[in-house]
């Protein structure tokens, strides 16, 4: 029931979160390894589409999103930080499931380690104290799941609202609001709208710690919907890597020496 | 049997020669790892002096900034790896229409982000081999209020200074963005890399 009725505006929030998480600098990443040659290296069948969905998202952006995110940007860093770790931690027991799913023991004992004590010493998650004794905060998704056993990353897609994906972490987000434990377990209780809330916020806090670079790279691009396109990917592609950039082909780049070149 | 085996033996010694050789032409020495560790150093203590003393002019920091890009950074290889393909389609004129366009470009977008270079904390990590002959130098980059971010130099021996190649951003290639970009802006216009050279000139005038 309560599900059912939540999940567009869930689905509808954690794509938005991870756009913005992807849009600009930090964590995220992309595809296959880069086809450095070829030049368009994001596969995009449907760009009309995704042009169109795109130029929906900016007005969304600029009317809505946007502002709402610098009107939160006016609430004090200690409280919007106990926000987004509390969200961080209700968010980490599919970060654990999917930490075991890549068959990554390490991580996933962080990750479980961190909820323990996030969870009790940490007052429900409001303050990340596990990462003061060096255990840091990742994420996992689904899509990232996939990327791990080998999945391409499909069509570039972008969704209404959402932002920049693909076909593969599309399907990633839908396999995550099926699995997400916390829903089910807060299910017919009062905090049943709170895996949602928390979700929204975590949005638009990241969206807001990233208002700037969006902004600049708005007025900076010729071709911004193709930034953005490409940064989603290699972003990703980083993301599952779990930040290794030599495995995410970041720093495997071949530019070539042009002087000592042969003609051309 | 004999002979199968000696054959086998002569083509493996082959084979390692041939990986030994190539594996110590495409990395670079400890020494150079080191040097190029000391040019990122050096001249991020410099562009600190120069771009953030307090009396600087609008215009003043922006010539200093477009000096310090021409010293510091290879723009004929960023712009020429950033066109792709692109760049053999291109005449001489075109190209060098372009190379000064982009290099004007990259001073207009990067020297108006100026103002936000000023609160930065930088520390300079540990450098490795990258490539052919490359060195990958890490940073770490903190702004006032956000998370620490993971900035990595791409230089290049140019005789016998130092250029930066490219810059990877949290796992994120500038050079790599760019030219998909550019890539895109060229198939969108229908005029080739005369339809980029008209974007960067509206962009820089």
């Amino acid at each position: 029931m309560v599900l059912q009725r939540t999940f567009p505006v869930l689905l509808a929030a954690s794509l938005l979160a991870s756009a913005c998480a992807s849009t600009p600098k930090p964590e995220t990443s992309a595809t296959a390894p880069m086809a450095d040659s070829s030049e368009a290296s994001v596969y995009d069948p449907l760009e009309g589409v995704n042009r169109a969905v795109f130029g929906f998202n900016e007005v969304v952006d600029k009317v809505v999103i946007g502002p709402v995110a610098r009107g939160y940007g006016y609430i004090p860093y200690p409280i919007r930080d106990r926000i987004r770790d509390f969200a961080r931690n209700l968010a980490s027991p599919l970060v654990f499931i999917h930490d075991l799913a890549q068959g990554d023991g390490d991580r996933a004992l962080v990750t479980f380690e961190r909820f323990l004590v996030n969870t009790s010493m940490g007052g429900l998650g409001l303050v990340d104290i596990a990462s003061q004794t060096g255990l840091t905060y990742h994420s996992e998704d689904a899509g990232q799941t996939l990327g791990r056993y080998g999945v391409g990353s499909g069509p570039y897609l972008v969704l209404p609202i959402l932002g920049p994906s693909n076909a593969r972490d599309t399907i990633g987000k839908v396999v995550d609001w099926f699995i997400d434990p916390v829903p089910y377990a807060l299910e017919d209780t009062d905090l049943q709208d709170v895996p949602f809330g928390s979700k929204v916020a975590l949005g638009i806090d990241t969206r807001q710690r990233y208002d700037k670079a969006i902004r600049d790279l708005r007025a900076n691009s010729i071709d911004f919907y193709a930034a953005t396109r490409d940064l989603y990917e290699q972003t990703r592609r980083r993301a599952i890597a779990n930040g290794d950039d030599a495995a995410s082909g970041a720093g495997a780049v071949d530019i070539p020496d042009y002087d000592a070149a042969s003609p051309n | 049997m004999i002979n199968r085996r000696l054959f086998a033996l002569f083509a493996a010694g082959l084979l390692a020669l041939g990986l030994n050789a190539g594996s110590a032409r495409a990395e670079a020495g400890a020494d150079q790892v080191a040097a190029a560790r000391d040019f990122i150093g050096s001249f991020a203590d410099k562009a600190q002096k120069e771009l953030l003393a307090d009396d600087l002019s609008k215009d003043e920091a922006a010539k200093r900034f477009g000096d310090l890009l021409n010293e510091g950074f290879d723009i004929d290889t960023i712009g020429r790896f950033v066109l792709g393909t692109y760049w053999r389609q291109a005449s001489d004129e075109q190209q060098k229409t372009y190379l000064d366009l982009f290099g004007r470009y990259l001073t207009s977008v990067y020297s108006s982000r100026l103002a936000e270079y000023r609160d930065i904390g930088f520390s300079l990590g540990d450098a490795r081999p990258i490539g052919n002959n490359d060195v990958a130098v890490t940073t770490n980059v903190k702004t006032p209020q956000g998370q620490p971010a993971k900035v990595e130099w791409r230089v290049r021996q140019k005789g016998s200074a130092w250029k930066i190649v490219d810059v990877v951003v949290e796992g994120v290639s500038m050079g790599a963005s760019q030219r998909s970009e550019f890539a895109s802006v060229i198939q969108r216009s229908g005029k080739g890399v005369d339809g980029l050279i008209d974007a960067l000139r509206q962009r820089v005038g």
